[in-house]
Order: structure tokens, then sequence, then C-alpha cells
């Protein structure tokens, strides 16, 4: 504790008071004869023989009190070390990463109550004046607090959010950067952004921009050491009887690998239980069962004593998903299958489906494309097709309109503007040059797609590429290039959904078909311009939104409650589990809701600046917070006790008035 | 109107017979030192009998021959004398309270209305100052005059700051030569242990010691609240104490001087009788008279 006006101190001086008063209560002293002054005499000799202070605790009580009154005269101050700034006013975005990762349990805690308490208390501790903008790493990122001067009101908001993990990581960036608009628009020249994350792998906040008027913060709460294992389920698809279904699932040991059990119940039964060795890139584990009902629920768990239980189960519906039909437009056929547009990818579809569900693949050149064809395909890919006739491309629109997943993969034959021309009304960006990009390597994440599951590419080089200019307010950009340039980008168009690929499909744009990821890559490409209104997802990461279009669908949470829709769109799909999917005239599908994969990696990643906020100060920051109240409070409560004490020692000494009377 | 003694006092005591001869015996009964001076118990003389005399003392050889009722007188009636003696000395002159008396005006009270009974009687009654007693003294007499002089006697001042309570009790014996008596009232707080031993010498004279210890409510129990600088009567000096943080030893340390004193009396041979000023008088005598008689 220290003291603002430290001269006030000299009143302790004061002490003496009760001290010499409490001797010789002198204060009211009258002058009286007594015979028997020799027994007073006797008496205070032998009070003092005894050494004992009378009334310890009145005298105590009035020593407390100067002592306290002096202290608090002192204006005391107690420095409280800030945790955010350097103690002056600033503008303050707190940003907390409300992943799924998040839920891992360092100790007894889960990370994000550890970095939700941390964030509340720095949150109180700022100095007034201080204005406090508070988000939350959501899908899209969700503002909590807007600019308030009332920190106690964002805690407050902190405190209530329930934090049960719906994000992925890759959603912190964006969430960042929403807060950074948010300090942007401060009056207060101090500002600084606060990110509370584990930091763990997926967590992808470099690319995030920072002006250099803001001081940052990145506050890693340290996700638990121990390995981490995960299952997701793959697919399910039909067996060779009408009630078997064979079950397809990865599942994966981040930190080191182990031999664990993965157990299938259907229907509250357990199935069949099997070893699988759980890696990093995960290990496939199929299952049959058989005497399956179309509205059993299955569930997947892995047998594993990790931080984060929460992704070691998986609930699905037992439904063979529906086949999808894809017809790849050929734009250059050729006899070699490494010249050929489609060879390559369309082999690589057929070797995902039978892990994923039924593909069932046409091909054709562009002068096969029709309108009858059309109505029969889920998904149409163009393959570096120059042109169309306008006929058939109407006839894309319409289909796409309806419900056809388009997917456009241009190539040199391209023109790049009559394409943007062609499908103006549906392409979600305009295609600029095609040339060479040697220089751009590697495949990465952007948008999230929880179709699209990126394994072994961030070393991909790309030999030529078409450059992609979205479409803003119309496309979302699920994957970049290594340098950022778009790669990929999706839109809606009607009830379906166009994709437009940044390089064509064959080995000559890249080294795409032939990594070993390009499979995976091709599938979720499939499965992203599938999701249209015609298609039903048959898992859905936790925490996005549902795209159900179309009249009368009625979609029902695991517990059977109904969900209300808007436009179409349902969620976001909080709760993990089997949705069920009503359609008028089409099947009825199951949905499920899954925790995201990516989250299950627990490996921690260096935080950009490694904890260390950018800018020229250097050691802690101290507050001085008055405690003088509670000083003064405790004055009080003295004066209080000294009188009640007072009080009860004139009641004792009436009550012991002794009466020398004659025997 | 005799100074000290009212209509009051004097009514109330019209009421009290208080036989000096039988306190006499019955203090002498209830102590240790039993031993009488002059163990032989001579016949002195005839008186008419009077109602309340004892019949054993009738003498039946008188009554056979005279048909009169006389009672025989023996040595030690007829010798038997009172002496009351009044501490005069500065720290009597105390009230604790204006609308009490002080030690010495409540003490004459006392003493002049023994006087009055005994005189009233027949009595012979002395009376000595002790501050002075080679002084302040009146002869033994009887009658009602002598009251009017010993009242005259306890209201004189002396110049004396500090009285001698030993060397007052120890010319008492001077002037009773003879078996008496003697009844001294006093506050007794004279830190001299001699006072004490007087006491044991008059009894071991013969005389018969009553003691009546007068003080006033204040000094007993010290009911006053606050801090004080008190001061002596006697020159004893200033103490300053607060009342609150000194009351309870000082009880204590008055409960052991009276127990001290009461025992040191008795050993001594002498009736102990504590006086509060706020006692009326005559209780302190009718108290004796209970005392005597097994009350």
């Amino acid at each position: 504790m220290s003291f603002a006006l430290p001269l006030a101190l000299l009143a302790l001086s004061l002490v003496a008071g009760p001290i010499v008063a409490h001797y010789v209560r002198r204060t009211d002293s009258r002058r009286a004869p007594l015979p028997t002054i020799r027994l007073l005499e006797r008496a205070l000799a032998a009070r003092e023989r005894r050494r004992k202070l009378d009334d310890p605790w009145l005298f105590l009580l009035r020593l407390l009190a100067v002592v306290v009154a002096a202290l608090a005269a002192a204006a005391p101050f107690v420095r409280v070390p800030v945790e955010l700034g350097d103690g002056r006013a600033a503008a303050v975005a707190v940003v907390v990463d409300s992943s799924r990762s998040m839920l891992a349990r360092t100790g007894a805690d889960p990370a994000f109550e550890l970095a939700r308490l941390r964030a509340i208390h720095a949150i109180r501790a700022l100095p007034a004046g201080s204005e406090v903008t508070l988000v939350l790493a959501t899908d899209p990122p969700r503002i909590l607090v807007d600019r308030t001067l009332e920190p106690a009101a964002a805690a407050g908001a902190l405190e209530s959010f329930p934090g049960d993990g719906l994000t992925t990581g890759d959603t912190l960036a964006a969430s960042m950067r929403a807060a950074l608009r948010r300090l942007h628009g401060s009056s207060l020249s101090a500002r600084r952004l606060v990110v509370y994350s584990d930091f763990t792998a997926n967590v992808a906040v470099r690319d995030v921009e920072v002006p250099p008027s803001v001081e940052v913060d990145y506050v890693t709460l340290a996700p638990p050491s121990a390995p981490n294992a995960t299952i997701e389920l793959v697919g399910v698809r039909a067996g060779a009887r009408a009630d078997e279904r064979v079950v397809t699932a990865r599942v994966r040991r981040f930190g080191a690998e182990a031999r664990v059990d993965v157990a299938l119940t259907v229907d509250g039964h357990e199935v069949e239980r099997k070893e699988a060795r759980a890696t990093p890139e995960g290990a496939l584990i199929e299952f049959s069962a058989r005497g399956v009902d179309a509205d059993d629920e299955g569930v997947l768990r892995v047998v594993s004593d990790d931080p984060l239980p929460e992704d070691d189960e998986v609930v699905f519906g037992v439904r063979a998903p529906e086949e999808t039909k894809v017809l790849f437009v050929d734009g250059e056929p050729s006899a070699d299958r490494f010249e050929d547009e489609v060879a390559l990818a369309s082999r690589a579809l057929e070797l995902v489906a039978p892990t994923t569900g039924a593909y069932h693949v046409v091909r054709t050149q562009p002068e096969g494309v029709g309108e009858r064809l059309l109505t029969d395909v889920d998904v149409v890919v163009l393959a570096n097709v120059g042109t169309l006739p306008p006929d058939v491309a109407q006839s894309l629109v319409r289909a796409v309109d309806r419900g056809l997943g388009l997917l456009i993969a241009p190539g040199d034959r391209v023109d790049g503007r009559a394409v943007t021309q062609t499908f103006s009304a549906i392409i979600p960006a305009r295609l600029g040059t095609h040339g060479a990009c040697e220089e751009r390597v590697g495949v990465r994440v952007r948008d999230v797609r929880p179709e699209i599951v990126l394994r072994g590419l961030d070393r991909t080089r790309f030999l030529r590429c078409t450059e992609l200019e979205p479409r803003m307010g119309r496309s979302q950009v699920p994957l970049v290039r290594g340098d950022g340039s778009p790669l990929f980008v999706l839109g809606e168009a009607g009830r379906g959904r166009v994709g437009v690929l940044g390089t064509a499909l064959d080995a000559e744009g890249s080294d795409l078909p032939l990594e070993s990821g390009f499979l995976a890559l091709l599938d979720g490409l499939v499965r992203t311009v599938r999701g249209g209104a015609a298609a039903v997802p048959t898992t859905l990461v936790a925490g996005t939104v549902a795209r159900l279009p179309g009249d009368g669908v009625v979609v029902r949470d695991p517990d059977g409650r109904t969900l209300a829709g808007d436009e179409g769109r349902y969620g976001p799909l909080v709760a993990l589990g089997v949705y069920d999917v009503e359609r008028p005239s089409l099947s009825d599908v199951s949905l499920s809701v899954v925790a995201p994969v990516a989250e299950a990696d627990l490996r921690p990643s260096a935080a950009p600046g490694d904890g260390r906020a950018r800018g020229s100060r250097q050691g802690r920051a101290y507050l001085a917070r008055d405690v003088s109240s509670p000083v003064f409070a405790l004055f009080g409560l003295a004066l209080v006790g000294e009188g009640v004490l007072r009080h009860l020692q004139r009641g004792r000494r009436r009550a012991s008035t002794t009466r020398s009377t004659p025997p | 109107m005799i100074e000290g003694v009212d209509a009051d006092l004097l009514e109330r005591l019209d009421a009290l017979r208080i036989d000096a001869r039988s306190l006499a015996d019955s203090v002498l009964a209830g102590t240790h030192a039993t031993r009488r001076i002059g163990s032989s118990i001579d016949f002195a003389e005839h008186r008419e009998y009077r109602p309340g005399d004892d019949p054993r003392h009738l003498d039946p050889r008188v009554l056979a021959r005279t048909d009169r009722d006389v009672v025989r007188r023996f040595q030690h009636e007829s010798e038997l004398r009172a002496v009351v003696a009044l501490d005069t000395s500065a720290s009597m002159d105390f009230a604790g309270d204006p609308s009490r008396r002080t030690k010495r005006a409540y003490a004459v009270r006392l003493l002049l209305g023994l006087s009055h009974v005994l005189l009233r009687q027949g009595d012979r009654v002395a009376a000595v100052d002790l501050a002075d007693p080679s002084v302040g003294f009146v002869p033994y007499a009887t009658g009602f005059g002598q009251l009017e002089r010993i009242a005259e006697l306890f209201g004189q001042r002396r110049n004396e700051v500090r009285g001698n309570l030993a060397e007052g009790l120890r010319g008492v014996a001077t002037h009773a030569t003879r078996r008496a008596l003697v009844v001294i009232a006093s506050d007794l707080i004279d830190d001299d242990a001699d006072a004490l031993a007087a006491l044991a010498e008059l009894h071991a004279r013969g005389h018969v010691v009553v003691v009546f210890q007068v003080l006033d409510p204040l000094e007993l129990d010290l009911d006053l609240d606050g801090a004080f600088t008190f001061y002596g009567l006697e020159g004893e000096g200033e103490v300053e104490a607060d009342i609150a943080s000194v009351r309870a030893a000082y009880l204590e340390e008055v409960r052991t001087f009276l127990d001290g004193v009461r025992r040191a009396a008795e050993t001594a041979g002498a009736y102990h009788s504590l006086a509060r000023t706020d006692e009326p008088e005559v209780h302190v005598l009718e108290r004796l008279v209970a005392a005597r008689e097994g009350r």
C-alpha cells in the first residue's frame, strides 16, 4: 500500500493519545478528598504489579481507530498491475477464441474459461475512460459489446456467454479484423487489440494486418500437452443387403501415434469394435452394420482419455446418402490422360466415391451438353471449356437456378471475359487473365467450407493460373494460393451453386492432380457446389448454417425440436448429433452435425509476436487504486466497537457495585 | 439541646435499653480473653429491686428479714464504668456527599447516644478525645450534666493535623484505671498497626472494648465515575486515578482492610461493628444490643 498524502501519517503520533488516556484517564480529572487514599495507593500498586492492561479490548479498539484514521487520511492506494496497456485510458478490443479446441482442459478448467477469466479481469482493471469492444471468434464474428465506456458491462457480457465451442479456430482472423475495424472508429488515440486463444495449429492469424498504431497482445492459453484423439465420419453407404450399412470413419491422434479402440453403436447397441493405429493424418476404419433401419442413429466413438472428449464421438444417421451424378465437360480431350482435361479429375472422383458416398461420373464434350443431360446430373464440371453454344449456356444457367451445381475450371482455352459475360447472372467471380504463375506455391483455406479438407497441398506448385476477382457480396473465397490470391470462389445462384477454380484440372496447370490431397480436394469441391438447394449435406460442422432451401422443408434437431428457417437457412446448428430433414417430393435425409476436425489438433503453434506487444512499452504498468474507502469503513467500525464496549463496561460496573455492609 | 444530639435521636434512644453490665458480660463471653481482673466477686451493697433486675440477684435473707425486695450489687457492678472515646483526627472530618454527616459528626451522635442511655441508667461515663487524651478528657460522672460535658468535649476543634490512634488508645488506659466499658468510635484507617495492638492492651487491662468503625459510603464503595486526583486529609499526598480502571482493585483492598480490622479487633478481645454514615445511628446501637442478646 502507498499513500498519496504521506504527511497525514503524522497523525499516527496521535496513537499516544489512547495510550495515555487509557492509563492515566486524565481527560476529566477532578480533585477530591479521600481519607482511604492509602487503600487507593495499594490498589494502584496491586494493579501495576499484575501488569494487567485494563480493558484491553477497549484499548485496542481505540488504538485501531487512531491508526486507521491516520491511514485513511493519508489517502492510501495500492498498485494494481495493469494487464492491458500502460495505465492510460485506451480503446481496447478484446477478441476471445471460442473455438472447440478451447474446450480442452488445462487442469480443472477448459482453456476458454481461463481466457474468459483473464479477459474479465483485464477489462475490469482498465483505467477509467477506456473504451471496450468485445468480439467472440464465431462464424461470423460476434461483437458482444461495441465500444462501451463501461467495462463492467463488457465483463458482464463475457461472463454470461455460454462458451460451448461453436467455431473453428480459423475464424479468429475474421474476428480480429472485425475488432480492428471497431478500433479504427474510436476517438481515443491509444488503441489496443488483445487476443485470447490457445493458438493451436488451426489458428491462422498471421495474415491479419494490424496497423502500427494499434498495440497487440496475444495471450496464449497454453493447451494441454497431452495428445488428443478425434473421430470423424467419412461416409455411410449401402451394403450388399438392404438393411446393411458400411460406415467409414477416420480416427486421428494429434501428438503421438497410438493404437486406439473405435466402437460403432447403432440404435444403442454396440455393433463392432476395432482397433486402429491413429495418426495425425488419420487412419481409415470401416464397420459393417446389419439389421439397420433407415431411422436408426449410429455413434462412432474412439476410446481415448484426452483433454478434449467432445471430439471423441460423432452421431450420425445411417441413411445411405444419395448418389451424386457428376458430368465432366472436357474442354480439351486427349488420349493422353495427363493432357486430357478431365481424365485425372474424373478418375480421382471415382476413387473417392466408395468412401464418401456414391458418385456417378459422366464424361462428355461441350457439344454433348444438352438440356436433358443437365436435368439428370447433380454437378457439372466445365474443365477448360472455351466456348459453349449460347443455348447450352442458357440451359446451364437455368439448371443452376433449379439447383444444379456448377464447377468452372478454366484453362488456356478459356476467354475469361467471355465466360464472365456468358455466366454473368450466376458466376461469383470475374475471370481475369490466364498466365504463368510459377512463384505461387501452396493451397490454404481462407473462408471455411466444411466440405473441403486440405491435406498435403501446402507445397503445390501452380504453373498457370487464372486470376479471379470475387464479386463483392456474392461470393466466398474458401481457398487461396500461398500468396493469398483466390484459388476457389464460391457463390449462390438461385437454388444452385457455382464454384470457379483458378486453375485447370489437368497437370498442365498445377501439381494438384498429382498431389495426394487432390482426391479429397476434388471431393470437397464437388460436395461444395453440390450443396445447393437440392443437395443436403450429410455432415455439417457444428456452428455453421445449413442451407436447405425449398418450400415445406422441415428440420428437426437431435432432440426432436423443429427448427425455424430463414429463407432456407437453418442455424447455426450447434448441437452435435443427427438432424432429420423432411423435404416434400424429395426423400428425407439425415444431417449429422459434427465437431470440426481441425480443432482436434491441440498442438500449439507460436502466437504471432510470441505474446509480446508491439510498441516501445517495456516492463509492466500499474494502476493506483484508491483504498481509502475500506480504510474509512474500518475506522467507523472501530468507533462503533469502542462505543459498544464502553457501554457494556458501564453496565458491568453498575451491576458489580459492591456495598460493604455491616454484618 | 445538646450539640450533636437532637430530639429525634433522643426520642429513639429512649426506647433503647442498654445494660452496660450485661453488655460487658456478653462481650466478655464472646471473647477469648475471659480472664477478669479481680476474680473475686465481692458483695458491695443492696439496692431496691427494680423491674428488669435479674431475680437471681434478689437477696433472700433480706427479703426474709425485712420483707423488702432488694438485690445484691457486687463489686464489679458497682465498679463498671464506661468510657466513650472519639477519634477526632482530620480523616474523620470527611463526608463523601454534602447531604451526609461527616464521620466525626456521626461518631459524636453515636457516642452521645450511647452515653445518654448509660447515664440515664445511672452508669458513670467518661469521655476521651483520642487526638489528645491528656487534655481531651471528661472524668467519670453521672447525670445529665455529664452528657453536656461530653458533648462539649467532642465539639472542640484541635490543631492536630494528624492523630495517632495508638497513642490515643493508650491515653484511655491512663484515665480508665479501673475496669471499664470502653467504646471507641474511629475510622481506624490509621496505617499504624500499633493502634490495633493498643486495643489488645486495653483488653489486657480488663477493659471491655467496643469499636465502632465509622466510614463513609464513598470510602467503602468508591461509587464515582471518571478520573480524579484524590488527596488525603492527613498529609498523605495526592493520587491520580481513573475510577473505572482501579475500582475493582480498590474494593478488594477495602475488603481486605475491613477483614483485617475485624479479625484484629476480635483477636484483641474487642467487639467490632462497622458503622456506615448513611445508616441511622440507633441501628448501630440496636445491632449492638441484638448481638448481646444473641440475635
